[in-house]
C-alpha cells in the first residue's frame, strides 16, 4: 500500500496533463482563448481518478500477477464509464458536433501515439538484430573450433633418425 | 590401454595426444571420436512419423512444450523429443537454446530478426519467416544475454566483465 502511494501522484499528474493537453486543443479547435478555473479542477479529479486506477490495474503493488490484456480491460471499461459520466454531468458540450470533436482528438492522439511507438520500435527492432547477428557470428566461430589434428609423426623413427 | 590426464594453465586450448605402437581399430576409433567430439554433444534422438532419428540441435529452430509433449521444429520437419522442456534448457542453453515463454525455447543462431512489441514482448522472425513472440517476463533475460538494453543491462555486463 505504501509503495502504492508513493506511486501514484506520479500517475496523476500524467493523466491530468494529458486532459489538459487534450482540453487545450479541444478550446484552440473550437476558438475559445481561455480556460474557466472549473474546467481546470474537473480535469484535475478526472486526473486523480484515472491516475489512482491506473496504477491499481497496471502496478504490481496491489494485483501482483495478471495478464496485461485484463489488466487493459480492467482499466478500460471503468475509466470508459467514469469519463462518459463526467461528460455528462459536467456538460463538456453543448452539442452531439463537440462531442465528435474530442472524439476526434482523441483518435488522433491515438494514432500519433501509436505511430511513435512504431517508429521507436522499428529502429529498435534494428538495433536488437544488428546485436543478434552479432551474437551469432561470435557463437558461429566458436562452434566451428572442431578439434583439428595438428601433428601425427612417428616417435620411434625420430629416436632411430637421433641415434644414428 | 593407459589414460593420462596433464593440467596445464599456461596452454591456450585442450590438446588431446594420443600415443601408440600400432595403429590399430581402438586408435582409430579414439581419434575418430575426439573428431567428432563436437558434433556428438549436438545431436539429439527425436521420434517423427513412427521412426526415430538423430536430429542435429543445429537444424531445430525451436522447441516447445504442448499437452506434456516436447516437439522440435526444424524448418522441414516436427520432431517429438523424449525429453523435457527444462532439461533441454540446462542441457544446451550454452548451445544458443535459450526460453522465450513458459513453453517455448528457441535456438538463437535460427533467429532471422527480433523486433519490440506491446506489453514489453519481442517479436521473433524465424529463418522460415515463423513468427514467436518472447514474453515480458523472459525479454530482459535475452536482452542480458545479446548484450542490449538499458543502463542496468549494461552495468550488468559491466560487472561480469
Amino acid at each position: 500500500m505504501k509503495e502504492f502511494l508513493k506511486k501514484v501522484p506520479d500517475k496523476i499528474s500524467l493523466y491530468t496533463t494529458i486532459y489538459m493537453v487534450a482540453f487545450t486543443v479541444f478550446n484552440l479547435l473550437n476558438g475559445t482563448d481561455s480556460i474557466p478555473t472549473v474546467k481546470l479542477l474537473q480535469g484535475l479529479f478526472i486526473g486523480a481518478c484515472i491516475g489512482s486506477w491506473s496504477e491499481f490495474s497496471f502496478g504490481k503493488c496491489i494485483i501482483s500477477e495478471m495478464s496485461l490484456r485484463k489488466r487493459t480491460w480492467l482499466f478500460v471499461i471503468p475509466i470508459s464509464l467514469l469519463l462518459f459520466a463526467t461528460a455528462v454531468i459536467f456538460q463538456w458540450a453543448a452539442s452531439p458536433n463537440d462531442y465528435l470533436k474530442v472524439f476526434c482528438i482523441l483518435l488522433l492522439y491515438w494514432l500519433f501515439c501509436i505511430l511513435v511507438l512504431e517508429i521507436s520500435h522499428l529502429a529498435k527492432g534494428r538495433h536488437y538484430t544488428i546485436k543478434l547477428k552479432a551474437y551469432q557470428s561470435e557463437s558461429s566461430h566458436e562452434a566451428s573450433d572442431a578439434p583439428q589434428l595438428v601433428t601425427a609423426y612417428d616417435v620411434t623413427d625420430n629416436k632411430n633418425g637421433a641415434d644414428k | 590401454m593407459l589414460l593420462e590426464l596433464k593440467r596445464n594453465k599456461d596452454i591456450k586450448e585442450t590438446c588431446v595426444t594420443v600415443e601408440y605402437r600400432e595403429r590399430d581399430k581402438q586408435v582409430n576409433s579414439l581419434v575418430d571420436y575426439v573428431s567428432h567430439l563436437n558434433k556428438m554433444d549436438k545431436l539429439v534422438m527425436a521420434n517423427a512419423e513412427n521412426s526415430l532419428y538423430q536430429v542435429n540441435l543445429q537444424d531445430i529452430l525451436y522447441m516447445e512444450s504442448v499437452d506434456r509433449r516436447t516437439f522440435g521444429y526444424t524448418a522441414e520437419k516436427t520432431y517429438e523429443l523424449n525429453c523435457k522442456l527444462y532439461e533441454i534448457e540446462e542441457l544446451y542453453q550454452s548451445l544458443g537454446f535459450i526460453r522465450i515463454s513458459k513453453s517455448c525455447i528457441v535456438n538463437l543462431q535460427k533467429i532471422h530478426a527480433l523486433k519490440p512489441d506491446y506489453g514489453g514482448k519481442i517479436l521473433v522472425t524465424m529463418e522460415n519467416k515463423e513468427k514467436l513472440y518472447i514474453s515480458r517476463q523472459y525479454a530482459p533475460v535475452i536482452k542480458e544475454k545479446l548484450g542490449i538494453g538499458g543502463k542496468k543491462n549494461e552495468r550488468i555486463s559491466k560487472k561480469s566483465t
